[in-house]
């Protein structure tokens, strides 16, 4: 026997309460000096034995009464017992694998005319199971994709409904995450009230997220349903038939990429999609561009017999908001979930840059400031368009002030002699509030006045001590440990970079944050160094931008460096990383901290990350952005369906019907293929009765025992007849008798 | 000043209350005095009582001459003879008058048995009757020979108050002792609980009836032993007996007690049926002065 609360049965130690005010009452009694002893010693002799029976039998009836009303709350259950109707109410968990396979074409199923997908399907024997159930049964809906989520309405009639808008509903899942998904389903069960307890995994049996090592957790999971108090019987579902060379006209699309990654308003974005054909003729495409539900391109592709073409888009933000683009191929196959994919695009307004340069040349290009700038603004200046990430201002070295640094993001400061301890202090506050710096030293500066100027420690900006400007003659190269990484082309321009002249610069030693040196010269002395102040970051730059010192600023690395430069100093995300629907976002936290979290169709909510751990963020059904708020650091995340490694596999990649059958049977589980056949199965299999019944009827028979006892125990209200004269009315002798 | 004993034990709205009250035998006595009771005796009085045929040596001057006048046969009128009455109060002093309940205001049955008897002593005496005193337990303790004199009562309550209960209530051979105190025909009160064997109390009662005595029975009971109205368990100790002590729940007692107190009082109302003894059966919460008022003016109506 086995009990359906468990923690219930402990009421029944209750039993020791009226046991205890039995005993109690025992030790305590008063004591009265008594006239009519004769009455009472006679009533005691003659009774004793009579009435302690009866007290014994009040007492046991009185503990049994709490040890039976928690036996039957506590809901005892007899499994070897069969309830023959099959009427018996039950509580089913139905795992519904909604993962994008899912929504494969199922040719075989259906009237002619009607596309299914696998989905619809699902959905259909779902409505049919819910129907059929006994009536007084529960269910509940655990979507399987990742991420895991539960439909625990109780009411089977208001799950069919909720079932219906399943297949229109924006959200898509990941892949099938059984191990989630039968937990889910599993604490869903336990804490329903039905002796029977089913769950039922509906799937489409895709090999990738069936097989190996899934075949073994799915033998874990039956263990650990059938090792519950009350065991969880759990059977298959299988709604994909199977579609006979359907795949061999397939169109996916592999890939989505957008060049360059942030964008600004009015700027030029070049979006490029991979599409595959895996048919055996070539196919014409047409191929969409939409922002929500706006068409904004379309083209017309065509493509070879099994081979890949990539389709380039232009598009140009005109707000400065993080947009999702989607492209469509609009195209009818058996496995229509590869025909689109999207993308989050960052658009932001472009940084507002103040360049001082100490060496103000009137002619172009020769002093440093128009390399910056040039390097900052490409677009602007080489071809007239908008599209930059920056606006830059150019001021001479005294001719700025602090009030002026307000309308900044970043500084960039070239070429300086010297700067006056107010102008430090201004520089100081300016990065401690988020601003970027950028320290270019050139052969204006005077080396004795920039040593003595105050350390970040001490509240200024100097990282460490210059030595003398010198010739040399080498390159540069990345530090092991990078602020930020370099792209292929770049490590490439930057083995050709070669030095004339250099500041040397010895870090301090034992920093409260250590400074970070991204490249070195040749001789590992620092180049650029940079280190985080307040909520901003100042970077140094032991030579400088022009081609006095080094041919730097002619090389293509130039550009992307001082752009990933100056993004990183004011702020900007160096990457913007993606993740799959479903699938989990990631970070790396360098130390413990709390993060304030937002990820698409969740609810704000607050994470403690343990520092030099990876932290799961959380995953999503909704494309988006999602935001994480650490401090004053700020992590941006998109959330999209690329659909790329899942690109044809979906359809064509299904257990055979043996490797279900062998499946199933090593996870101790039935394999069903329709309602009808589950429903039929569940009718003569129902075991498991409860005994609660019993328990209440012994209940009420113990309450009707206590009162008859207690009134044959207590005393009548009225007194014995005693006359008295003052009320007595005969029993007189009569006068003169004698 | 020595107070006088009555004012320790009676209110004076109690002696106010019996003042007024006369208490008359109602069989005949034997008086030493003139006095209010009938006498067995005829005698010289104002009250007729009949015609008796004339014999030899009966007084001339009692022959009714009118009725021989009528009748041409000799008649002689008989009157009444009224005599004083020798009462005896039994008072019970066994341990069990010793219970005082919770309605009864402190008062014992023992001090309610007191107080009633000096009611009865005071008004017997003011009436010029004779009272005598007998205490007991289980055996007679202390005799008091009946006298009419006002200072008497003075004697009786003196030795009444000294008393102390003790001891058991056995009234049956007390009664036997008391034979031989009451030859003379009068009035016995027994004031007790009459708790104890009913079947040897009738007897001797009933030879206290057969040697001529008018019997009072005054049976002094509290509220508690009557309704038994107790409700957790109880160490009932017994006032008689030191060493009789029962440990009893007596809410499941209860109905076995009330049903033998109820046999023991309708033994006790049927014997004083037959033996034509007056039960007067009191409660120590009614006023003793208003309860013997009552029982007299019944008393006078029947």
């Amino acid at each position: 026997m086995t009990f359906l609360n468990a923690l219930l049965a402990f009421g029944a130690t209750a039993f020791a309460v009226p046991l205890l005010i039995h005993l109690l009452n025992r030790s305590k009694y008063m004591t009265i000096d008594w006239g009519a002893m004769q009455f009472l010693d006679s009533s005691v002799k003659v009774n004793s034995r009579r009435i302690q029976w009866k007290q014994l039998l009040l007492l046991l009836i009185r503990c049994l009464i709490p040890i039976l009303l928690a036996l039957a709350m506590a809901r005892p259950l007899i499994q070897t017992w069969k309830d023959a109707s099959g009427t018996t109410p039950m509580s089913l968990a139905i795992v519904l694998d909604d993962s994008l396979s899912m929504q494969s074409v199922n040719e075989q199923a259906g009237r002619i005319g009607e596309q299914r997908n696998r989905l619809q399907q699902a959905i259909w024997q779902i409505q049919e199971i819910l129907e059929g159930l006994p009536a007084g049964s529960d269910a509940s809906i655990i979507l399987g994709g990742r991420p895991v989520e539960t439909w625990a309405e109780h009411q089977p009639s208001q799950l069919a409904k909720r079932l219906v808008g399943l297949n229109d509903r924006v959200e898509s899942a990941g892949r099938l995450d059984l191990a989630e998904g039968t937990q889910a389903a599993a604490s869903w069960v336990e804490k329903s009230s039905n002796p029977r307890r089913h769950m039922l995994v509906i799937s489409d049996f895709q090999a990738s997220e069936w097989k190996s090592p899934q075949q073994d957790l799915a033998r874990d999971v039956a263990k650990q349903l059938s090792s519950r108090t009350v065991p969880i019987a759990w059977s298959f579902m299988n709604v994909a038939t199977r579609a006979q060379e359907a795949t061999k006209s397939n169109v996916s699309i592999l890939s989505f990429e957008s060049i360059p990654s942030q964008v600004v308003p009015q700027g030029k974005l070049t979006l490029s999609v991979l599409l595959q054909n895996d048919s055996q003729q070539a196919v014409q495409v047409p191929v969409v561009l939409m922002e929500g539900l706006e068409e904004l391109e379309r083209q017309s592709v065509s493509i070879a017999a099994d081979s890949t073409t990539t389709v380039r888009f232009g598009w140009t933000p005109k707000k400065a908001q993080d947009t999702l683009l989607k492209v469509i191929a609009d195209w009818t196959d058996a496995s229509p979930q590869d025909h689109s994919i999207t993308k989050v695009v960052r658009v932001r307004e472009p940084a507002k840059i103040l360049i001082i340069d100490g060496d103000r040349k009137p002619e172009a290009m020769q002093s440093e400031s128009d390399f910056v700038r040039l390097a900052l603004t490409p677009f602007s200046l080489l071809r007239g368009e908008p599209g930059d990430l920056f606006t830059t201002s150019v001021v001479d070295a005294g001719g700025w002030n602090e009030a002026m640094l307000k309308d900044y993001q970043g500084v960039v400061a070239c070429n300086l002699a010297d700067l006056n301890p107010d102008q430090r202090k201004w520089l100081r506050g300016f990065v401690e509030q988020g601003g970027g710096l950028l320290f270019s030293l050139g052969d204006k500066v005077q080396v004795d006045r920039v040593n003595a100027w105050e350390t970040v420690a001490e509240g200024g900006l100097r990282i460490g001590s210059l030595g003398a400007r010198g010739a040399w003659d080498g390159s540069i190269k990345p530090t092991a440990n990078p602020a930020f990484e370099f792209s292929k082309a770049s490590l490439d321009s930057l083995g050709s970079a070669r030095f004339v002249a250099r500041n040397t610069m010895k870090l301090d030693e034992g920093q409260a944050i250590a400074p970070i040196t991204s490249l070195a010269y040749d001789d590992d002395q620092p180049f650029l160094v940079s280190v985080a102040i307040g909520s901003g970051r100042c970077f140094w730059m032991t030579s400088g931008c022009d081609d006095d010192d080094s041919n730097l600023p002619a090389l293509p690395v130039f550009l992307p460096l001082v752009q990933r430069m100056m993004t990183t100093a004011v702020g900007w995300p160096v990457g913007w990383k993606e993740t799959e629907l479903g699938e989990n976002w990631i970070e790396n936290v360098s130390q413990s901290k709390k993060i304030a979290l937002q990820v698409p169709g969740h609810t704000a909510r607050e994470v403690l990350a343990d520092p030099a751990s990876v932290v799961a963020l959380g995953s999503s059904r909704l494309e988006g952005i999602g935001q994480a708020v650490a401090d004053q650091e700020r992590l941006y995340h998109g959330f999209a369906m690329t659909a790329q490694d899942r690109k044809q596999e979906l359809v064509r990649d299904l257990m055979a019907i043996e490797e279900q059958e062998k499946l199933a049977q090593s996870a101790s589980a039935s394999m069903h293929q329709d309602a009808k056949h589950w429903l039929e199965q569940e009718r003569t299999n129902s075991n498991g009765k409860e005994l609660w019944t019993w328990f209440w009827l012994g209940l009420l028979a113990m309450f009707l025992a206590e009162m008859f006892l207690q009134q044959s125990l207590s005393p009548r209200t009225s007194g014995a007849g005693m006359p008295s004269v003052m009320g007595q009315e005969t029993s007189q002798t009569k006068r003169g008798a004698a | 000043m020595t107070a006088n004993p009555l004012f320790r034990w009676l209110k004076p709205t109690d002696i106010e209350k019996v003042s007024v009250l006369q208490m008359l035998a109602r069989d005949a006595v034997e008086g030493a005095t003139g006095g209010i009771h009938r006498s067995r005796h005829v005698g010289a009085s104002v009250d007729f009582k009949e015609h008796r045929p004339y014999v030899h040596g009966d007084e001339i001057r009692s022959i009714d001459w009118k009725l021989f006048g009528k009748t041409d046969r000799l008649y002689i009128r008989q009157y009444e003879d009224e005599t004083s009455v020798r009462a005896m109060l039994v008072v019970d002093q066994s341990g069990s008058m010793n219970y005082s309940g919770t309605r009864s205001k402190d008062l014992t049955k023992h001090d309610y048995a007191i107080r009633l008897a000096c009611c009865l002593a005071y008004l017997l005496v003011s009436q010029q009757d004779s009272v005598g005193l007998v205490t007991f337990d289980t055996a007679i303790r202390k005799h008091i020979p009946p006298r009419s004199r006002p200072d008497h009562l003075r004697l009786l309550l003196e030795s009444l108050a000294s008393a102390e209960c003790r001891g058991e209530t056995e009234l049956g051979p007390v009664m036997h002792q008391l034979l031989s105190l009451c030859r003379k025909r009068g009035i016995v009160m027994v004031l007790s609980d009459c708790f104890g064997n009913a079947t040897e109390l009738f007897r001797s009662l009933s030879m206290l009836r057969a040697n001529n005595q008018e019997v009072l029975l005054f049976q002094i009971i509290d509220d508690d032993e009557v309704d038994f109205p107790f409700q957790n368990r109880t160490l009932f100790r017994s006032l008689e007996l030191k060493e009789q002590q029962l440990l009893v729940d007596p809410v499941s007692l209860r109905q076995y007690y009330l049903r033998k107190f109820a046999d023991h009082q309708e033994s006790i109302q049927v014997g004083c049926k037959q033996n034509r003894i007056d039960w007067i059966p009191v409660r120590t919460s009614e006023p003793f002065s208003s309860v013997l008022a009552t029982y007299i003016a019944r008393r006078g109506q029947s």
